[in-house]
């Protein structure tokens, strides 16, 4: 059996479960703790270990998706979770500005931590106030390689968009 | 959308950068133990309030801005009098800004294989460097990692952090993604079966 591993990454609250769970073929595995303190005002629950989710392609591939935990508290584990990755999906909430400032790090911890291809998301498209996606990119201001895309990550058909993007790019 | 936030969360050099790249305009209000306004519009820096014994040197008393809570308002009405005009552009701006910082506000940013290069873009001839910066442009003629422009320029390591992160914040230099040999998909086996499961994502 072949395993790809995807890692699903992005600042707190950009939607990487949601994204893991319209994906998987699996229910998926999630580690979520009550949110404390000011996060709280912004959900209820988060990531605080890993989410797992599995793509079955054909008898002998199978897609792992692992979704980091968002909080700068874990980056330990995004370096764990770096190892043995084939792509990598950096989500942001495209409907708040902290998010898109959050993204800039997790960039600049992959990209000089892992050479796979990278795709960058602007998540929650559906959500009215959003922040324009040629703004995004400009603050962003990603390397030529890695891909830009808007999705809506509880929409599964956009969801695959994403993926599909990610593994022509690893086919590349 | 509301942009509020603390200065404890949010470099406010970095924050203007993104506001300005949002073109947004407004009034920055910074309020705490040290207050400021910066006026906006659509993305151009035009003026400052700052208090009256720091007019003079107002770019190093807003540099120096690390606590306290941020808002940008839309609709705030400000004394005419009190305003600095602001004639630069943002990027010159910034990078004035930075030269008043002791170090990067995330030291950690900067690791020493980081490839940093010169923005293809980058209007080098309207800013005004001093020499060192200078030095490091010239060097990233082509892209080098920070490591290597340390022993060209024969200059340490910390201090070159934090001119990298003027020269970044200002927008002249980006970090450039490392382009090492990947591994092919060799497996045919694999690639077949991916290539069909994209034709089922397509057909989905």
């Amino acid at each position: 059996m072949t395993k790809l591993k995807i890692l699903i990454t992005g600042p707190f609250s950009s939607g990487k479960t949601t994204f893991v769970n319209a994906l998987s073929d699996i229910v998926t595995v999630q580690t979520e703790e009550r949110v404390w303190g000011e996060d709280a005002k912004i959900k209820q629950a988060t990531t605080v270990g890993l989410d797992f989710g599995k793509i079955q392609i054909s008898s002998d591939v199978q897609i792992y998706l692992f979704g980091t935990p968002g909080q700068d508290r874990f980056e330990f584990i995004w370096e764990d979770m770096i190892v043995g990755s084939h792509g990598l999906i950096v989500l942001l909430d495209r409907s708040d500005w902290r998010s898109v400032m959050q993204t800039k790090k997790f960039i600049d911890f992959y990209t000089s931590r892992t050479v796979v291809p990278m795709v960058v998301v602007a998540n929650k498209s559906d959500l009215e106030d959003t922040l324009p996606l040629e703004f995004i990119q400009a603050y962003l201001d990603t390397d030529p390689s890695i891909g830009f895309v808007e999705a809506s990550g509880k929409d599964k058909s956009s969801a695959r968009r994403v993926l599909e993007d990610m593994i022509i790019r690893i086919l590349e | 959308m509301i942009f509020t936030g603390y200065l404890d969360d949010f470099d406010l050099i970095d924050f203007i950068r993104f506001i300005t790249t949002m073109k947004k305009s407004g009034v920055l209000v910074i309020t705490g133990k040290k207050s400021a306004k910066i006026v906006l519009s659509f993305g151009k820096i035009t003026g400052v309030v700052v208090p009256f014994e720091v007019r003079n040197h107002y770019k190093s008393y807003i540099a120096d801005l690390k606590d306290g809570y941020f808002s940008l308002e839309e609709s705030h009405s400000l004394n005419e009098d009190e305003v600095v005009v602001v004639s630069q552009d943002v990027s010159e701006f910034l990078l004035e800004l930075t030269r008043f910082r002791r170090e990067p506000s995330d030291p950690k940013l900067y690791e020493p294989n980081m490839l940093f290069e010169l923005k293809p873009i980058s209007d080098i001839g309207r800013l005004t460097f001093n020499v060192e910066e200078w030095r490091i442009i010239a060097a990233l003629s082509e892209s080098r990692t920070l490591k290597e422009l340390s022993e060209r320029l024969e200059i340490g390591i910390a201090r070159l952090q934090w001119m990298i992160y003027s020269l970044e914040q200002s927008g002249l230099i980006k970090r450039k993604r490392p382009q090492a040999q990947r591994e092919r998909m060799t497996q045919n086996a694999i690639t077949e079966a991916l290539k069909r499961f994209i034709g089922i994502l397509k057909g989905s």
